[in-house]
């Protein structure tokens, strides 16, 4: 039988170009650091523009030895898993062993077949591909039949279940931009339906091949060419002066749990899930749609049975692209019409790049830390604003206590999603 | 490559050390299986693939499944060596 559990996070982690794990992260977004800079000249193939926030200086094996209350076997089991694994699957077993150990499961966890697995990301294998063609074109037998396993999202699914002895529900799904926010929705779905008490929820790096760069590039929606020689200025959320998106990398993982479960194990919520919504426009482009986000934000509201005045903040989608800002400024204003003057926007982005796939577990993670420390981070590079009638978060950090946040994702594809967040 | 078969048993010991992270059964030897040594079928088919390249030879991996141990593989991957 269905239930109407109250779902939580209970746990997160991340490895970001701004921070191998939540602390340091939520540290950047305080100071407005951003991860974006230009690309090291070692790579290859030179794209029409290489600005991105990558993550930097991460060592699979000295990541897992940080962790000091995991396990000797427990880290022992990771390393195996993980050692000549490519680096997606790497930073997802780094970013889920922050969140599990964050909630506590390591040594207090519900039995496997209730613990549940989603994996957000798609396409995430694609450098991995691209990398390994040339030594195919040479000789097809080279290939490493590891291959055959890696290239498929359903690996993270795989090697995840078998670290944590996971037997529940376990699947991956992809959102294009909104990956991250599916992922989360998909798991409260299954933990507000009781199919399982604990679900972990991964966003993976995106890993873009070169190829896949300039696609983006080309198909006009990522930015950077006004920019080469002043990187830091390149991704400008809601800045008249945007032109696309930046390119960035993280994994995150949130822990989803039922009220039931937290307090049985004895832990808190770090904030509860109160609604969702997750809509399409019927439509196969990439230009995003007023009505589309403004019913996906209206929407999720009525779900958790909030109206628009109840709601403090907005991490927006925000991706730096022209069209997209001003569609979702108009949309935000047009579901939060006078309220808009109290409403407090940022995007995190402005910091992280866009991390596509995992984007909206990052911007969670981002949400929650700023509801649970009292702040809000800067808009990086928000010079001259796209509208007059938002309240913009400015250059530098505010302390702010608040209650209630929305997380907006929005994907091409016409996929809208957002997600309400509530303080515990 | 004029890789003579000790030199290709070197290799290949080489090779299961760094695919295997299970390496119970003591030293690589060239009557040892590679079960006993953590190598699983992917293992198996991972070091094959690796001395095709290594050797730069042209051959299917089908045709060094019949080894029944290490120093049987050096010496089909030998034998297939002077063939080219």
């Amino acid at each position: 039988m269905l239930t109407t559990n109250k779902v939580g996070i209970t746990g997160m982690g991340t490895v970001s170009s701004i921070g191998n794990n939540v602390s340091t992260f939520c540290n950047s977004l305080r100071s407005g650091k951003s991860g974006i800079k230009k690309t090291p000249a070692t790579e290859e193939l030179k794209v029409s523009v290489d600005i991105a926030a990558k993550i930097e200086g991460f060592s699979f094996s000295d990541s897992i030895d940080r962790f000091q209350n995991v396990s000797e076997e427990k880290c022992q089991h990771a390393k195996r898993l993980g050692r000549r694994a490519p680096f997606v699957i790497q930073t997802s077993i780094v970013s889920a062993l922050e969140a599990w150990s964050n909630a506590r499961l390591h040594d207090n966890r519900p039995l496997p077949e209730r613990v549940g697995l989603i994996v957000a990301g798609q396409n995430s294998t694609q450098n991995y591909q691209y990398d390994l063609i040339s030594k195919f074109r040479k000789n097809p037998e080279y290939l490493s039949p590891r291959y055959a396993l890696e290239f498929l999202e359903t690996n993270q699914v795989g090697v995840l279940s078998e670290l944590f002895d996971i037997k529940g529900e376990g699947f991956a799904v992809g959102g294009a931009s909104a990956t991250g926010n599916v992922g989360i929705i998909k798991g409260y779905q299954l933990v507000r339906a009781g199919l399982v008490d604990v679900c972990l929820v991964t966003g993976v790096v995106a890993d873009l091949s070169p190829m896949d760069i300039q696609g983006f590039i080309n198909i006009g929606a990522m930015g950077g060419k006004q920019y080469l020689d002043q990187p830091e200025k390149a991704c400008r959320p809601f800045d008249t002066q945007h032109e696309g998106f930046i390119y960035g990398q993280a994994s995150a993982c949130v822990v989803l749990e039922s009220e039931i479960s937290a307090k049985k194990r004895g832990v808190s919520f770090l904030a509860e899930i109160n609604g969702y919504a997750l809509s399409l426009d019927s439509n196969s482009a990439a230009n995003p749609n007023v009505d589309g986000e403004a019913k996906a934000m209206l929407s999720a509201l009525n779900q958790a049975g909030l109206s628009v005045s109840d709601v403090d903040y907005i991490n927006t989608h925000g991706s730096s692209s022209p069209l997209g800002d001003k569609t979702e400024a108009e949309a935000i204003g047009k579901a939060f019409k006078d309220h808009t003057s109290d409403l407090w926007l940022n995007s995190t982005k402005g910091l992280t790049g866009h991390c596509l796939y995992s984007a909206g577990v990052v911007e969670t993670i981002a949400t929650v830390a700023q509801m649970q420390q009292g702040f809000l981070h800067p808009n990086k590079n928000l010079e001259t604003p796209v509208c007059d009638n938002l309240q913009f978060c400015g250059t530098e950090a505010i302390d702010y206590e608040f209650d209630v946040a929305m997380s907006n994702s929005f994907g091409f594809g016409g996929i809208n999603t957002s997600i309400v967040l509530k303080r515990r | 490559m004029d890789k003579n078969e000790n030199e290709i048993f070197d290799l290949i010991a080489a090779h299961v050390a760094d695919i295997s992270l299970d390496i119970a059964d003591g030293p690589i030897i060239r009557s040892s299986m590679l079960s006993p040594l953590g190598m699983d079928s992917i293992g198996r088919a991972e070091l094959i693939a690796r001395m095709l390249e290594e050797l730069s030879l042209t051959a299917s991996a089908r045709d060094f499944y019949k080894a029944n141990n290490l120093g049987e593989l050096a010496m089909l991957f030998a034998n297939k060596l002077k063939e080219q």
